[in-house]
């Protein structure tokens, strides 16, 4: 069933994840100092890949949007379909069906902001591509950011998920789950990383047991 | 699973469930409560930024000392939408200055020289990952725009030292590097990489000189580009790059120097207009020890040494040489934090190391961001962001008593903070009362666990335990294993 269910998620997830990873392509490609639509480089290109705050910046922002569509999909996309019922009436526990949904909801974010962040940092690392330094350590506090996606991407299945007004309390856990995303990346260093992470996972934790909570105890009919 | 499988004192499944319900509630309600703090924050912070804006034509403007007349009396300046305008330490306006004619015919420019104080504060926050880059205009290209970038990159391994690469701009080939040795093709070994840990300039290195955006500030073309070329400190010496050929020089046989500047006389920017950038300025070198500020020709050679008074020495970070060749020390000091008044301490000193006039006056700041903050957070009426705010931010951002440690300055700022404390344990026990209250009405005791949270984030708290469910509470099953035959409950 759990092959099923990813399966089906994945293939919800196939045209907003292949609309976001254009879109961060897009993105990325312009961080590198070329015109994503003319492919011709800029010519004030003064960004040091890694080293300037840009990246980071970037796929905070644009990761978050990505994490909240995927997230919304997956939830709101169900109550809007109306196949809640249909879905947590199969062979299993909500509590595996919402695990599922979350384990793939990850995956296509983790790849959506993952592949053009792997490709930006191959371009970085290639001689020739930029005037300025490159070393691999540089890249430690992005891919820490990239790890912490996944606070906003529960912050969102969490309002996805709970029932409540939109104009109300819906929306309210992506404030402190925001906060804490910045934070988490804003204090990674080189040689410090280990703290920020540990508070990110902890988020992780609380914001789990907040949708299983919601999950086990919404009347989804 | 059968209950005969567990020993009589551990927990049912129904309980295992249960417990984790209740975590589950408390974390609901805390990010509900917290969203609730954070919105409100925003919204504050937002009003309070607007009405700022809309009445900053009225308000005491912003003002600076970057500026200085001819005789070293400061003039203050602001800048507002996108005009500089310029007050006498009176408050009365000086009309009728052309900015960029100003700053170079009119006026000494202020040199920023960081002392012992900056170096202290410096040694602690040295991040490994820093990079300063400065350009390079290559002497065989005529259009002068094919730039060579330099870079200081910081050691991963000893925070401060680190040593110089190069890049062209057009080829983006590695050029190479620079260490105390001079330039070779490899990365410098250790031994031979700059030590900044002696630096108080605010890169570890010491680097001065001329970054991205000076060349056209200073008005200086691509042949007197050397003039600017950069220094770099190591161990307390400073070092002078030349790229004519790549050589790395001893500008002066001292290891004190804390911090240097690149300074143009008023002299020599006279006539200089910043539409013709190719005339050449003649630069001098001005480097800070502990207690002296050292002139230095365009060679090196010692034109001028001041020795500061013991207060300038410890406090001044800012400096200005003027035309009767005396040296103005300029100490700013915050009066408050978050800063809106500070206080700014002149002192006059001649090449005889005689004080020969001081001042000193008051100068206002506009509301600064961390001040709406602040503010914000206190007003959001949550005692956690309360105690964030006056007991954790304010006493380590003040900088009323720098030397003062985080328990002295904690007492130091009770007396602003305690009204603050005061609406905090308001809100706390309101949001007991009103908890209480609606627990009562809907028959649920209010258990201590909630009373501890509610406390904690106040009326955001309150409202986060009022929304984390639907009331009044419905009996919900311990467990809700799902058989597949729910979904004929209403045809039933």
């Amino acid at each position: 069933m759990i092959r099923t269910l990813l399966i089906k998620e994945f293939q919800e997830l196939a045209l907003w994840g292949g609309v976001l990873l254009g879109l961060m392509v897009l993105a990325t490609i312009n961080l590198a100092g070329t015109n994503p639509f003319t492919l011709q480089m800029t010519e004030e290109f003064r960004n040091i890949p890694f080293a300037s705050s840009d990246g980071k910046s970037g796929l905070m922002l644009y990761g978050s949007m990505a994490a909240i569509a995927l997230a919304m999909r997956q939830t709101v996309g169900e109550t809007v379909q109306g196949t809640w019922l249909f879905l947590l009436h199969r062979v299993g526990s909500r509590r595996r069906v919402i695990a599922v949904k979350i384990l793939s909801g990850i995956i296509t974010l983790l790849l959506v902001t993952g592949i053009p962040f792997l490709g930006y940092t191959f371009w970085a690392a290639a001689p020739g591509t930029h005037a300025s330094p490159f070393r691999w350590e540089f890249v430690l506090p992005t891919f820490a950011t990239w790890l912490q996606l996944s606070v906003v991407y529960l912050g969102a299945f969490l309002c996805g998920l709970r029932n409540a007004r939109w104009l109300g309390s819906r929306l309210l856990p992506l404030i402190p789950t925001f906060v804490l995303l910045t934070l988490c990346s804003e204090s990674i260093q080189i040689n410090s990383w280990v703290i920020p992470m540990a508070v990110a996972l902890a988020g992780n934790v609380l914001l789990l047991t907040g949708i299983d909570f919601v999950a086990e105890t919404r009347d989804f009919s | 699973m059968n209950t005969h499988d567990h020993p009589a004192t551990s927990e049912s499944p129904s309980q295992r469930v249960s417990q984790t319900r209740c975590v589950g509630r408390f974390v609901i309600a805390i990010l509900l409560a917290l969203g609730l703090a954070g919105g409100l924050c925003v919204l504050i912070g937002w009003f309070r930024a607007s009405l700022n804006l809309l009445t900053s034509n009225s308000r005491t403007p912003w003002t600076s000392v970057n500026y200085l007349q001819k005789d070293g009396t400061p003039i203050l300046s602001r800048y507002q939408n996108g005009i500089r305008e310029y007050f006498d330490l009176h408050g009365n306006r000086l009309p009728g200055i052309d900015d960029v004619r100003f700053w170079q015919k009119d006026a000494a420019s202020v040199l920023s020289l960081p002392g012992p104080a900056e170096r202290q504060m410096r040694r602690h926050s040295r991040n490994s990952l820093e990079i300063v880059s400065f350009a390079e205009r290559s002497g065989a290209d005529s259009d002068g725009q094919h730039l060579r970038y330099w870079y200081f990159v910081s050691n991963v391994d000893r925070p401060g030292w680190g040593y110089i690469i190069g890049f062209d701009s057009i080829t983006k080939q590695r050029l190479g590097y620079f260490g105390t040795k001079g330039f070779r093709k490899s990365v410098p070994p250790l031994s031979e990489q700059f030590d900044g840990t002696q630096s108080a300039e605010p890169a570890p290195w010491g680097l001065v000189g001329n970054r991205f955006a000076e060349p056209q500030l200073y008005g200086a073309g691509p042949q007197n580009f050397a003039a600017v070329a950069p220094l770099v400190i190591s161990g307390g010496t400073p070092w002078r790059i030349s790229f004519y050929p790549w050589q790395l020089n001893k500008l002066i046989d001292r290891n004190d120097v804390l911090s240097a500047a690149i300074h143009f006389p008023r002299s020599s920017l006279i006539g200089q207009e910043s539409e013709h950038p190719d005339k050449s300025v003649s630069s001098q070198f001005v480097l800070r020890t502990a207690d002296r500020v050292l002139l230095l020709n365009s060679k090196a050679e010692k034109i001028q040494e001041w020795k500061l008074p013991p207060q300038a020495a410890d406090q001044a970070s800012t400096f200005a040489l003027l035309d009767d060749e005396t040296l103005l020390a300029i100490q700013q000091r915050p009066i408050q934090y978050p800063v809106s008044q500070v206080e700014y301490f002149l002192t006059w000193v001649t090449p005889a190391d005689e004080v020969t006039r001081t001042e000193r006056f008051l100068v206002e700041y506009p509301e600064q961001t961390m001040s709406i903050v602040l503010s914000a957070m206190r007003l959001s009426g949550c005692p956690l962001f309360i105690g964030l705010s006056d007991g954790f931010l304010l006493p380590i951002m003040s900088t009323k008593s720098p030397q003062a440690s985080y328990g002295q300055r904690l007492k130091q700022l009770f007396p602003v903070s305690m009204p603050w404390y005061l609406l905090a344990v308001l809100s706390a026990t309101l949001s007991i009362i009103l908890a209480r209250r609606w627990g009562n009405r809907h028959h649920v005791p209010l258990h201590p666990a909630w009373t501890v949270i509610i406390a904690l984030l106040g009326i955001p708290g309150y409202f986060g335990y009022r929304w984390h469910r639907h009331w009044p509470p419905e009996h919900i099953p311990a467990t809700l294993e799902l058989n597949g035959t729910e979904i004929l409950v209403p045809v039933v």
